[in-house]
């Protein structure tokens, strides 16, 4: 779990930020009061900043540069202005990234998550998933049963992926579309239907039968 | 500046001339000099005038053809009363003050409305960046309580922030150039960023994206180019048929340009509308069966790849497809112009 420091003065912001970032796995800390901004951060000890440009007292630039003086914690400045030079400015400066407002929640979170993994090396992908004996292997992009082993294309792992870390459960097909979407395939109603027979198929070749249940009207369930 | 018309000019010297001849003349009768005698005068004179009177004609002239010539070599040219000699004649001296004069109250104007613009623009900048933070917290809002009410403000406050974008960047684009950053950006990442912001309208509408060869990198601004792809993204989503919605995206390479096709399977556009679809405040057929058309955007669109030295075209087949070409230079030097 990662501790994450927001800087922001507009307190609704503040605290819809602080339950976004709560509920995607993070600590939040909140900054209310602007005064030495900067020993705070350094301070907190955290793994990242969210760092508004525009505050009370000092602005985001200078808070930067002087959290930079002794600290290399990833900064990333999150701005209504959006200005090349500002941006170019809150890069010279030392800051990781420059998140115009509003943002686009996933893309927030995707960039927070890139730095993080960046800087903290940590990325904790599960490589394998086992479910029923079915084994997805996600970097050598297979499945695997028994002795037999065959390839998934990447669509495919994605789909299969988001099932198994939903088993049990009936998923719904909006759900996984929204969630291939975040991961880059941009798949309709038709596509996911197509999906899912040519994952089917793959498994009948490996003689398992029934895997994927459709429940008609709601969605898929393992 | 003619002889001839020189000659209309100064046509009371002239005559002026031949009366003090005639007088002349019949003086000298009078006094009974001889015939010859006063033909040599009258020689002699005319000489002298027309010597001066060329003279002046030509000094004039070459005095006038400076001024323009220095005229054609200022790009401001209101700017000329600025450089020009200060004449020394009298006649010339009275028009040269009336000149500036005239030219210092334009100047003076000029600078008021300027400044004026730049006051609106600053305000309509820090209007946008006032508007955007309770934009932001609406989303964050309506992120933190998903429902299907929350989903349909999000939908409509997303259409709030294109509008705002739009104002934000027809207030800048005479400075654009002020404004961009050239550099090596990756095209895929702003494709993916433009459907991400996008996602939840298409997924509704059950829409369909194809991307080829879209990991390439070029040179340009990444903002503007976004906000480009953005408006022609909104467009095929806006102008869609009912079902089996696709937008295929291809990038194709050559020498010169990276070339960005979005091609859509949507309702088309006119044959007869097509050249005009850039041009300010043009909606179209479609535009006014839909209402939300302003035809701001793909003016704005145009605009900015003027400015960043880019190309658009577009292509269609009414009820089949929209195709829009974006042309972006390979060479950097053309692409900061």
């Amino acid at each position: 779990m990662f501790k994450i420091i927001i800087v922001e003065d507009d307190k609704e912001i503040r605290e819809e930020l602080k339950i976004l970032l709560e509920n995607s796995g993070h600590k939040v800390k909140l900054i209310e009061d602007f005064d030495n901004v900067a020993d705070k951060i350094i301070k907190e000890n955290a793994h990242l900043v969210l760092l508004d440009i525009n505050l009370p007292n000092k602005s985001g630039y200078e808070i930067c540069s002087k959290v930079r003086v002794v600290s290399k914690i990833p900064i990333i400045f999150v701005t209504s202005r959006n200005n090349s030079m500002d941006e170019l400015k809150g890069i010279m400066l030392g800051g990781d990234d420059y998140i115009e407002k509003p943002y686009n929640v996933p893309i927030l979170l995707a960039r927070i998550q890139n730095i993080l993994n960046r800087t903290y090396q940590n990325e904790q992908k599960e490589s394998k998933i086992e479910y029923k004996g079915v084994i997805l292997d996600i970097l050598k992009s297979t499945i695997k049963y028994q002795d037999k082993e065959i390839e998934l294309t990447k669509t495919e792992v994605k789909t299969l992926y988001y099932l198994l870390k939903n088993k049990d459960i009936i998923v719904p097909r909006a759900d996984i579309i929204n969630y291939l979407w975040d991961n880059e395939v941009y798949a309709d109603d038709n596509s996911l239907s197509v999906i899912i027979t040519r994952i089917r198929e793959k498994l009948k070749e490996l003689g398992i039968e029934n895997f994927i249940e459709t429940k008609r009207g709601q969605g898929y369930k393992l | 500046m003619k002889f001839t018309k020189y000659i209309k000019d100064k046509i009371y010297y002239i005559l002026t001339f031949n009366i003090y001849i005639i007088l002349i003349s019949i003086y000298l009768k009078a006094m009974e000099t001889e015939i010859p005698a006063i033909l040599i005068v009258i020689a002699i004179s005319t000489i002298f005038f027309c010597a001066g009177f060329i003279i002046s004609y030509l000094k004039s002239n070459k005095y006038l053809k400076d001024i323009d010539k220095m005229m054609d070599n200022l790009t401001e040219k209101y700017l000329i009363t600025e450089i020009m000699p200060k004449p020394n004649r009298a006649e010339r001296l009275a028009y040269y003050r009336i000149l500036k004069k005239a030219n210092k109250s334009m100047l003076e104007n000029i600078s008021t409305i300027k400044q004026q613009q730049k006051d609106y623009k600053e305000y309509i900048e820090s209007w946008v960046h006032e508007i955007k933070i309770p934009i932001t917290s609406v989303k964050l809002l309506c992120e933190n309580n998903k429902s299907d009410i929350t989903a349909k403000i999000d939908e409509e406050i997303e259409e709030v922030n294109n509008f705002v974008e739009q104002a934000l960047f027809y207030a800048r684009m005479d400075q654009v150039s002020n404004d961009f950053m050239i550099k090596n950006i990756n095209l895929n990442n702003v494709i993916r960023n433009v459907l991400a912001r996008n996602k939840k309208i298409m997924i509704q509408n059950n829409m369909k994206v194809e991307l080829n060869n879209i990991n390439t990198n070029c040179y340009t601004d990444e903002k503007w180019l976004e906000f480009i792809i953005n408006q022609i993204i909104q467009n095929a989503i806006k102008y869609r048929k009912e079902k089996n919605a696709n937008i295929v995206i291809t990038i194709y390479e050559n020498k010169e340009n990276v070339i960005l096709n979005i091609k859509d399977n949507g309702i088309g556009i006119k044959t007869s509308e097509i050249d005009r679809i850039f041009d300010k405040g043009f909606t179209g057929t479609n535009g006014r069966n839909q209402k939300k058309s302003t035809g701001i955007g793909l003016y704005l669109c145009k605009r900015l790849c003027q400015e960043i030295g880019m190309e658009i075209k577009a292509n269609s087949k009414e009820n089949e497809f929209t195709e829009i070409k974006i042309i972006i230079p390979r060479n950097k030097k053309i692409n900061e112009k």
